[in-house]
């Protein structure tokens, strides 16, 4: 079964190849990100094509809150977060940023090895999937679920929220 | 071409490659910056595979999986702010934002 929700071929076509652009997109971009980048600023660009292509793969699979709000709290918000962060610490952006040799060797072997698993996992478990998907606008189920359900979990976030921006000024604050 | 059409497998494969691209990025930075950089990038793998599993995973709660990256995505806010706010705290202190300089509480 497809996640597309639809049987129209011309949708299909153009939703894979959407998926497929976004993918080798993101990982490219990720790829780059960590192997080959030494500037943060671009890094930090590099990141930004992630997160973009990451908005893509949530609109594939019907997330539509979820794309638009990846856009503007990620990569309308963070980042520029991230950029001023850059831009506030002088003479740190182009010094090689890596770790030594060994250490190096010891994050690619832990990482590959996670990867590893977790594809391995992810393709032989058989999933108990749905029989069809359907696509739904989500925008209002997620602000009905967000005052019944999650509310809890809603006013706990609003207050870490606060309580971390507040905090952020008073660390960051000279005196 | 029936293998190209983007189901789950598709997804999680991706989500998990993503993360252990983060991994790596975090094991390997030298940058503070740089570390939560890569943070960013394994909390987005884990968020697309939540999002996957959300809409095909037969469950009784709808909708879960959306609601779970809606509040990684209000953590990942909260967490940059701080770290960010820490980070140019200690900039500002010692110069420097290389994590393996930063040994005030070596003994």
């Amino acid at each position: 079964m497809t996640g597309l929700g639809t049987t129209d071929g011309f949708t299909t076509f153009a939703a894979t190849l959407a998926f497929w652009v976004a993918a080798i997109a993101s990982i490219v971009a990720g790829y780059m990100m960590v192997f080959r980048i030494k500037n943060l600023v671009r890094s930090a660009l590099a990141l930004t094509t992630v997160l973009g292509s990451v908005a893509m793969m949530y609109a594939l699979l019907g997330a539509d809150f979820l794309a638009v709000a990846q856009l503007v709290v990620y990569v309308g918000a963070i980042m520029v977060l991230i950029i001023f962060a850059i831009f506030m610490t002088p003479g740190q952006i182009d010094i090689p940023g890596l770790v030594g040799q060994g250490q190096r060797i010891g994050a690619l072997l832990v990482a590959i090895g996670i990867g590893v698993i977790s594809v391995a996992v992810v393709i032989t478990t058989p999933w108990h999937m749905r029989d069809s998907v359907v696509d739904i606008p989500t925008t209002e189920a997620i602000g009905g679920l967000m005052l019944t359900r999650y509310v809890l979990p809603f006013e706990i976030a609003s207050l870490l929220l606060t309580v971390a921006l507040i905090g952020a000024i008073v660390i960051a604050r000279e005196d | 071409m029936e293998f190209l059409v983007p189901g789950l497998r598709h997804f999680l494969v991706l989500g998990s490659i993503l993360f252990s691209l983060g991994m790596y990025g975090v094991l390997s930075r030298r940058n503070a910056i740089g570390i939560l950089l890569s943070i960013e990038l394994m909390l987005n793998g884990v968020t697309v595979l939540f999002v996957a599993f959300s809409r095909f995973i037969v469950s009784d709660q709808e909708l879960a999986g959306q609601m779970f990256g809606i509040f990684i995505i209000t953590q990942a806010a909260a967490e940059a702010a701080v770290g960010l706010a820490i980070i140019i705290a200690i900039y500002r202190q010692r110069r420097t934002v290389q994590v393996d300089q930063l040994d005030l509480m070596k003994g």
